[in-house]
C-alpha cells in the first residue's frame, strides 16, 4: 500500500542524501542552539522542563506531607504553608501536566502521522520559551517568600488585594498567563497540524487513535483556556487598576471569578486526561499485537468527553448557592461523562482480552492507570451528586479524588509512554528491574497516600489546614498518607535513577523494538531533524504492521519529497479529510524570532509585576516590532521560501495558492479569541442579573459613534470581500492601492472607536459596569487596530512582490480578523447599546 | 471532491450534534438563571410551571433534531450505496455523535420534571 514516488531520488544516492537533509534541518549547537524551532528538540525541551517542575511540585507536596504527618507539628508558619500548597497545585496543573502532555504531543504528531515538523515551528519555540520563562519567573516567587497563597484557583475575595495585599497574587496571574500563551499556541499548531500535514492517503478515519485524542485535547484547550486568561486579566486589572470585576460593593461579583475559573478549570482535567488516555489507546494494541477494538467507538468517546467536559464546571461550585435545578443539570452531566470514558475502558478490556499482552514496564504502568483511574472515576460519580458532594466538600475526600483522577489519568499513562518512547529519545532501552522497582515503589505509596485519604476525608478532616489537633481520629491516616509520600517519592527517585543509568547502560534499541504499528517507530533512533527523508503514502491505520520494511524504505528515500537542494524544509499539505496531498507546505527555519520575543515578553510580565509602566510600555512596543518583522518573513518572502519551484508532478507550495496553514492558523487562533470575548459578553451578562449591588450610572456613551464605527468596519469587510473574490479570479490589478485605502479605513474606524472610548466618561473604577464596557471596547480598538496594522502591511508585502497573483495566500488570512472585529462590534453593539435600555439601563 | 460545508459527508457534520448539545445546554442554564431573575414562578406550582414548561419544550424540541438527525445519518448509506469507507465513517460516527447528544439531553434536561426552578 506504501507506494515508491516518482520523484524519489535514486536509493544508491541514499547517504549524500540525508546530508543534505541534515544541511536544511540540522540543529545548530551553541548559543544558537536557543534559533532551533523543530518540533523534536522543543517537544523534548518541553517534557525536560516538565519533569524540571514535577520534582519541584513533588518536594513541595512532600513538605506539605512531613507537615500534615503529625498532629501539631510546625516545620512551617500557616502563612509559608498556604504558598506550598498553592504553588504545589499551581506547579503540577499548569507548569507539569499540560506543559508535559503538550510537549509529548508536539514531540510524537509530526511523527505519527508522517510528516517533517509543526506547522508552525517557531510559534512552537515561542511557546516553549514563554513556558520556561513564565515558570521561572512564577517559581521564584517562593524563594522571594512572595508566592501566591490564595489556592491554586485563586478565589476573590481572597486573591484580590483587599485580603492578598502584596504581590502574591500577581505573580500567579501574570505568570500564568504568560504560560498559556504558550499552551494556547500549542495547542492552535497542533490542531493545524493534524488537520493539514499528514502522511499522503490518511484520510481522517486511518489516523492512528493518539492524534484523534491531542487533536480533541487541543481544541478544548483553545476554547477552555481563554475563560481563565479572560478571568486572570480581569483580576489583575482589579489588583492593579482598581477596575471592581469582583467587588460586590461596586457591582461586581466574586462568584463571577468561579464561573471563569471553572470553565476552564473542569475541561482542564480533560485536557490531561484525554493525551493519557490516547498513550493508552497507543500502547495496548501494541504490547497485544492486535488492533485496538472499536476504534470508532473510542472516537465517538472521545469526543463526547471533550464536549461534555464544558457542561461540568458548576459541579464545582455546588456550595455556593446555586438553584437545585442548575445544579441538577450540572449533576446529570458529571455523572454522563463518565459514560463515553468507560466506552473506551471498556475498549481497553477488550483488547487486553482478545490480545496476549505482554507485560513489559510499560504496560504495568497501564494496569496501575486502569485500577488507579476507574477508582478515581468512581469517587467522581459519587461527587457529582450533589448531597453527598455537599457533605465531603472542602474536605481530604476531594484531595484524594482528584489525585486519583490526575495522578491515575496522567500520570501513570505518562510513565507508561515515558518508558515506551525511552529508545526514541536516547536510542536505548529501559531497564526492566529498576523500571519495576519504581513501578512498584510508586504503586504501593501512592495508594498508601491518597486510598486513606478518602477516609480522611469522610471522617470530617478539611483541606487546607496547616495542621490540627490531636484526638479527631486523623493522627493516624494522616501519618500513613505521609509515609506513603515517602514510598512513592523513593518510587519517583528510582524511576529518575532509571532512566539517567539507562543513557548509559541501556542496551542499544534494535529497529522498532516493540514491534509498534505506528509511523513514529520509522525514523531512526534517536530520530533525525527531518524525521523521515521520504515521505511514504500510508492508507492503514497500522503502517508499520502493513509493512514491517517501511522505516528502511523510508531512509532509502524511496518515497516523496525527496529532493532538498531548493533548501526549502517541505512537508505535505493534505485535505483534511481524505488526506490527499493538496500543496506542499514550506517552512520557516530556525530563527532567532522566537526567543527575542520571549525575552521582551518576559520584560513585559516583569514590569508589570513591578508596577513600572514605562517599561511595560516600551516592551510592548518593542514586542510588536519583533513580531510584525516574524510575520514580514513568511509566504513568499526569501528568507521563507527561496525559491518557489516544485517538481514536476508535484503540487505547488501552500504561499502560491488560497489555503495554506496560517489560513487555518488564524481560524482556530480566532476561536480562541472568540472564547475569550463570549467569556467577557457571560461576564457582563452575569453582572447585570447576578451581581447583588449591580449600579447602572448615568451614560455618556455614544450609540451613534459606535454605529458609525460598526457600519464603517461593514463597508471596509465588504470592500475587502470584493477585493478577494478578484484575487481569486486572477484579477489583482490595484491589489497594492486598495489595500492601502483599507488599512486606512480600519485606521479611521479604530480612531473612532477611540474617541468613542475617551468622550463616553467611563469611569471605571467606581463601578463593574463602566469597567466592563472599557474592557469591551479596547478589546474591539486592539482587534481593529490590529487589522488596519495586518492589511497596511499587506499593501507593503505588495510592492516587494511578496503578494500578488503569485502568491495570493496572504490576504485571504487576513480577511478572516476583518470578519471576526466585524461580528465583535456589531455584538458589543447591541450588549452595551441595544441591550440596556430593555433592562431598565441608560 | 472537496464536500461542500453543507454536504452530509464534510467532517464537521461529525461534532454537529455535540454543538446542538452544548447550544441547548447554555439555553436551558442561561434561560433558567435569567429568567429565575426577571419573573420566577411561583414556588407552590412546583414542575408545573411557565419555565420548566418552556425549558421542556426546548428540550423535546432539541432531542426531536437531534433524533431525526441521528436517524437521517444512519439511513445516508442506504440511500448512497456507492459511498466510500471514509465517507461511511463520517455518516456513522456522525451518526453515533447525534445519538449520544440526544440521549445526553434527555438524561441531563430529565431533572425539567422534577424540580422547580428557582428554588
Amino acid at each position: 500500500m506504501n507506494t515508491r514516488s516518482n520523484s524519489a531520488a535514486p536509493a544508491a544516492d541514499s547517504d549524500q542524501l540525508h546530508d543534505q537533509f541534515n544541511e536544511v534541518w540540522g540543529n545548530p549547537r551553541g548559543w544558537r542552539a536557543l534559533t532551533i524551532v523543530n518540533h523534536t528538540t522543543i517537544g523534548l525541551r518541553f517534557m525536560v522542563t516538565g519533569g524540571f517542575f514535577f520534582l519541584v511540585g513533588g518536594l513541595l507536596a512532600m513538605l506539605i506531607r512531613t507537615q500534615l504527618a503529625l498532629p501539631g507539628y510546625q516545620l512551617m508558619e500557616p502563612d509559608v504553608y498556604n504558598q506550598v500548597f498553592t504553588m504545589h497545585g499551581t506547579v503540577m496543573m499548569f507548569l507539569f501536566a499540560v506543559p508535559m502532555m503538550e510537549g509529548l504531543a508536539v514531540y510524537l504528531i509530526p511523527k505519527m502521522l508522517g510528516a517533517r515538523d509543526l506547522v508552525f515551528p517557531r510559534l512552537s519555540a515561542l511557546g516553549y520559551f514563554c513556558y520556561l520563562f513564565g515558570g521561572l519567573i512564577l517559581l521564584s516567587s517562593i524563594f522571594l517568600d512572595v508566592a501566591p497563597k490564595a489556592g491554586w484557583f485563586m478565589y476573590t475575595p481572597l486573591s484580590s488585594s483587599a485580603h492578598t495585599p502584596g504581590v502574591n497574587s500577581d505573580f500567579w496571574l501574570l505568570g500564568i498567563t504568560f504560560v498559556e500563551i504558550s499552551a494556547v499556541s500549542a495547542g492552535v499548531e497542533l490542531v493545524v497540524s493534524i488537520l493539514r500535514t499528514r502522511a499522503s492517503g490518511m484520510a481522517l478515519h486511518k489516523m492512528p487513535l493518539y492524534a484523534w485524542y491531542i487533536l480533541v485535547m487541543a481544541m478544548m484547550i483553545v476554547v477552555g483556556f481563554p475563560p481563565l486568561i479572560l478571568g486572570s486579566i480581569l483580576l489583575e486589572l482589579e489588583r492593579a487598576a482598581d477596575m471592581p470585576f469582583f467587588d460586590v460593593a461596586r457591582g461586581g461579583d466574586p462568584v463571577l471569578w468561579q464561573h471563569l475559573f471553572w470553565l476552564f478549570g473542569h475541561p482542564e482535567v480533560y485536557i490531561i486526561f484525554l493525551p493519557g488516555a490516547g498513550i493508552v489507546s497507543t500502547l495496548i494494541p501494541v504490547f497485544c499485537q492486535r488492533p485496538l477494538v472499536g476504534y470508532r467507538w473510542v472516537v465517538l468517546g472521545v469526543l463526547t468527553t471533550g464536549f461534555i467536559s464544558f457542561g461540568l464546571w458548576v459541579h464545582h461550585m455546588f456550595t455556593v448557592g446555586i438553584p437545585q435545578l442548575a445544579q441538577a443539570f450540572f449533576s446529570a452531566a458529571s455523572m454522563l461523562v463518565a459514560i463515553p470514558t468507560g466506552v473506551q475502558i471498556f475498549a481497553w478490556i477488550a483488547t487486553l482480552w482478545l490480545g496476549r499482552p505482554v507485560y513489559r514496564v510499560p504496560m504495568l504502568w497501564l494496569v496501575g492507570f486502569l485500577l488507579v483511574f476507574v477508582a478515581g472515576g468512581l469517587t467522581g460519580v459519587m461527587l457529582a451528586l450533589v448531597p453527598f458532594n455537599w457533605q465531603v466538600h472542602d474536605t481530604h475526600f476531594v484531595v484524594a479524588h482528584m489525585h486519583y483522577v490526575l495522578v491515575g489519568g496522567m500520570f501513570f499513562p505518562l510513565m507508561a509512554g515515558l518508558y515506551y518512547w525511552l529508545p526514541h529519545f536516547s536510542g536505548r532501552m529501559p531497564s526492566e528491574r529498576l523500571g519495576r522497582w519504581g513501578f512498584w515503589l510508586f504503586f504501593i505509596g501512592f495508594n498508601a497516600t491518597f486510598l486513606i485519604m478518602h477516609w480522611t476525608g469522610l471522617i470530617g478532616m478539611p483541606r487546607r489546614v496547616y495542621t490540627y489537633d490531636t484526638g479527631l481520629g486523623w493522627d493516624m491516616p494522616n501519618l500513613v498518607s505521609s509515609i506513603g509520600s515517602f514510598i512513592m517519592a523513593a518510587g519517583v527517585a528510582t524511576i529518575l535513577l532509571d532512566i539517567l543509568l539507562h543513557f548509559r547502560f541501556g542496551v542499544p534499541a534494535p529497529k522498532n523494538p516493540w514491534k509498534a504499528d505506528t509511523l513514529e517507530w520509522a525514523t531512526s533512533l534517536p530520530p533525525s531533524a527531518y524525521n523521515f527523508v521520504s515521505l511514504p503514502d500510508v492508507t492503514d491505520r497500522h503502517p508499520l504492521w502493513q509493512d514491517p520494511d517501511l522505516p528502511d524504505s523510508i531512509a532509502r528515500g524511496e518515497h516523496a519529497l525527496t529532493v532538498i537542494d531548493h533548501g526549502r524544509r517541505e512537508t505535505w499539505g493534505v485535505d483534511p479529510l481524505t488526506g490527499r496531498t493538496r500543496e506542499i507546505i514550506h517552512l520557516p527555519g530556525n530563527s532567532w524570532l522566537p526567543f527575542i520575543t520571549a525575552l521582551f515578553l518576559t520584560v513585559l510580565c516583569l514590569s508589570l509585576l513591578n508596577k513600572v509602566y514605562w517599561v511595560a510600555l516600551a516592551a510592548t512596543i518593542a514586542t510588536a516590532v519583533v513580531v510584525l518583522r516574524w510575520s514580514w518573513e513568511n509566504g513568499a518572502h526569501p528568507a521563507a521560501a527561496p525559491d518557489a519551484h516544485t517538481q514536476p508532478g508535484e503540487p505547488p507550495l501552500h504561499s502560491r495558492t488560497f489555503d495554506g496553514p496560517g489560513l487555518w492558523g488564524m481560524g482556530v487562533t480566532l476561536l480562541a479569541d472568540g472564547a475569550l470575548y463570549l467569556s467577557l459578553l457571560f461576564g457582563w451578562f452575569y453582572l447585570w442579573t447576578v451581581s447583588p449591588q449591580w449600579r447602572v450610572p448615568d451614560s455618556q456613551l455614544n450609540g451613534w459613534l459606535m454605529l458609525a464605527s460598526a457600519l464603517l468596519l461593514s463597508g471596509g469587510s465588504f470592500w475587502l470581500h470584493r477585493l478577494i473574490k478578484r484575487l481569486r479570479a486572477g484579477i489583482h490589478r490595484g491589489l497594492l492601492g486598495q489595500l492601502a485605502l483599507l488599512a486606512l479605513l480600519a485606521l479611521v474606524q479604530s480612531a473612532m472607536l477611540l474617541w468613542l472610548l475617551l468622550s463616553a466618561g467611563l469611569a471605571p473604577t467606581e463601578t463593574a459596569h463602566d469597567a466592563v464596557i472599557f474592557v469591551l471596547l479596547a478589546y474591539s480598538l486592539f482587534h481593529c487596530a490590529l487589522a488596519a496594522v495586518a492589511t497596511g502591511l499587506q499593501a507593503w508585502r505588495v510592492s516587494y512582490g511578496y503578494v500578488g497573483e503569485a502568491a495570493p495566500y496572504e490576504p485571504v488570512v487576513v480577511e478572516q480578523l476583518w470578519y471576526y472585529n466585524l461580528g465583535v462590534l456589531w455584538v458589543s453593539y447591541a450588549a452595551i447599546v441595544l441591550f440596556p435600555p430593555t433592562w431598565g439601563g441608560m | 471532491m472537496k464536500p461542500a460545508l453543507g454536504s452530509p459527508l464534510h467532517p464537521l457534520q461529525i461534532v454537529v450534534g455535540l454543538v446542538v448539545w452544548s447550544l441547548w445546554f447554555v439555553a436551558i442554564y442561561g434561560g433558567q438563571a435569567i429568567a429565575c431573575r426577571i419573573c420566577p414562578p411561583d414556588p407552590a406550582q412546583g414542575v408545573w410551571n411557565w419555565l420548566n414548561g418552556s425549558l421542556g419544550l426546548l428540550t423535546l424540541l432539541t432531542l426531536a433534531l437531534l433524533l431525526g438527525l441521528m436517524r437521517y445519518f444512519w439511513r445516508l448509506p442506504l440511500r448512497r450505496p456507492s459511498l466510500n469507507e471514509r465517507e461511511l465513517f463520517v455518516t456513522k460516527l456522525a451518526a453515533g455523535v447525534h445519538l449520544v447528544a440526544a440521549l445526553a439531553t434527555a438524561f441531563v434536561g430529565a431533572p425539567l420534571l422534577q424540580l422547580p426552578p428557582c428554588l
